[in-house]
């Protein structure tokens, strides 16, 4: 019998044993340390066999780094506060008929102004309103002008907010590198 | 009849009425400061009075971590610290991806290091506003145009948290969501929303920590060695002397400068109008028609603009806005008649 065990011992560390008899074993090596013992035994033997070198590692192992695993802190973020579930039923109702009402409200006035008109729409006013005041447009497909017209953006933005400096939003100075200082 | 307060209180029945008088008043003046209690409490909780610590704490403390900034899905984590003396601020920004690079603020220039090419870059601004989020100078009349809630706790950077939701009251600006820190008051996390609903900006610090004190870096000492190229070098002007006048601007947009200059690689001057509300900005282009302008809409991550044609002119509006905004402003610019 125990012959049999240790034979699927050094089977289980070949990977030839099929799963139903590796479950089995691994069952009985959990109630039985002699046999846990022989597998550790047996690793040993075959890791010198392979590579000519030997390192030992203490028998309890694992054991410790489960252990040590059980025992670690757990971190117990604080829980979000929530209301009393009868005040949170009648909130939550009370703020979809108020959500309601804003979305309507914005949907009558967006369609009552003028300047909220669409786009495409509005552009065409603007440019035909303009039409016999401006020169003809230079087409944009020219890569140097949209060069300068991206450029142009970039300077508006530039002026406009100090943020884009640090963002990579407008490609400002992609090689860019930090500069050391002497600090006390 | 006729008796006065003093004659009640002769013998025994006028000693038990004016006890009653006296019990009575007391009581009125202990629910007086009750109330008067009660009302400060709700003061120093209400979302606006955060608003106004977080504003303060951002100013004068002494902080540093690392901030992570999403923008047009672009992520750039940075090194981040905030120094304060005497209320003078200093923010510094250090990229720890690259591109790497350094970005120093001061209160009236904004400095970014290139050494790779040893040049600098000086931003003259006439106004500082800080790298994390822009915040009004003054809280009062923010309630006209925004509301102020508090919608729950969470913790960020390992820190306890209450979140301060921002909403517009109109369409002309875009909501904001900002977990202050509970115990320092310092926005710890910051997201802009479209009008959808999409976030179209975040920023987070992933750790902080409040300092005593930290060091200021002597910019103009850095400089000393290096090739600095000064741009926006501009003095802050009187808005009556602007080639325009803005006809329409939609409530709570109030001037913050008006400048002329001329833009970097170019001759052309440019009037350039700086609005806020507090929270957004918006800023007005006025110059010559031969610049190169793309007319119409168009946008970037966060940023609106519109340009169009006014007679021999250029204008354009951009800014952190709808697209309704800088439409509405733009269309509303006419070049001034009045002119000295």
């Amino acid at each position: 019998m125990v012959d049999e065990l240790n034979q699927k011992i050094s089977q289980l560390l070949d990977d030839d044993l099929n799963y139903q008899e590796s479950l089995s074993l691994l069952k009985k090596m959990r109630t039985q340390p002699g046999l846990q013992q022989q597998l550790h035994r047996y690793e040993a033997i075959s890791h010198v066999l392979k590579s000519d070198t030997f390192v030992p590692v203490d028998t309890d192992f694992a054991q410790r780094i489960s252990r040590s695993l059980q025992t670690e802190p757990v971190y117990l973020a604080t829980r979000r506060k929530t209301f009393k579930k009868s005040y949170a039923s009648i909130s939550a109702l009370a703020a979809s008929v108020v959500a309601v009402a804003v979305l309507v409200s914005q949907g009558i006035n967006q369609s009552s102004q003028p300047h909220m008109m669409p786009l495409a729409q509005s552009q065409s006013v603007t440019m035909a309103g303009n039409a016999e005041l401006q020169d003809p447009q230079p087409p944009l497909d020219h890569p140097s002008e949209k060069e300068l017209t991206r450029n142009r953006f970039i300077k508006y933005l530039q002026a406009h907010n100090s943020s884009r400096y640090i963002d990579g939003a407008v490609n400002l100075q992609p090689y860019a590198r930090t500069v050391q200082y002497q600090q006390e | 009849m006729g008796q006065s307060i003093f004659s009640l209180m002769r013998g025994p029945f006028s000693i038990s009425r004016n006890n009653r008088v006296l019990k009575v008043l007391s009581f009125v003046l202990s629910l007086t400061a009750a109330s008067a209690f009660a009302a400060e409490i709700d003061a120093k909780q209400s979302p606006e009075h955060s608003l106004l610590k977080m504003q303060q704490a951002m100013k004068h403390l002494n902080y540093q971590g690392t901030v992570a900034f999403l923008r047009n899905g672009k992520l750039n984590v940075l090194k981040y610290s905030h120094a304060s003396t005497n209320g003078t601020g200093q923010e510094r920004l250090v990229s720890v991806n690259s591109p790497l690079r350094e970005t120093i603020r001061d209160a009236d220039k904004v400095s970014c290091f290139f050494p790779e090419t040893s040049k600098v870059i000086v931003d003259h601004r006439p106004a500082a506003r800080s790298f994390l989020i822009d915040l009004p100078e003054q809280l009062n009349g923010l309630e006209a145009y925004y509301q102020f809630t508090f919608s729950g706790e969470e913790q960020v950077a390992m820190l306890p948290t209450r979140i301060l939701d921002i909403s517009p009251k109109d369409q002309y600006r875009y909501a904001r969501r900002i977990w202050i820190d509970i115990g320092q008051y310092l926005p710890l996390k910051v997201e802009v929303y479209d009008r959808s609903g999409n976030t179209i900006e975040q920023v987070v610090f992933t750790e902080l920590e409040v300092k005593p004190s930290l060091p200021f870096i002597d910019v103009d000492s850095a400089l000393l060695d290096k090739e600095v190229e000064r741009i926006h070098n501009r003095q802050p002007m009187s808005f009556e002397t602007a080639g325009f006048v803005l006809k329409q601007v939609p409530g709570g947009f109030r001037q913050q400068f008006f400048v002329q200059m001329t833009m970097q690689g170019s001759n052309r001057p440019v009037e350039h109008l700086l609005l806020s509300d507090g929270f957004s900005s918006v800023s007005v282009y006025l110059e010559n028609k031969g610049a190169n302008i793309e007319l119409g809409a168009r946008s970037t991550d966060s940023v609106n603009a519109f340009s169009r044609i006014i007679d021999d002119h250029v204008v354009t509006v951009m800014g952190e806005v709808p697209e309704e905004t800088v439409r509405y402003i733009a269309e509303g610019v006419e070049l001034r008649t009045d002119i000295q």
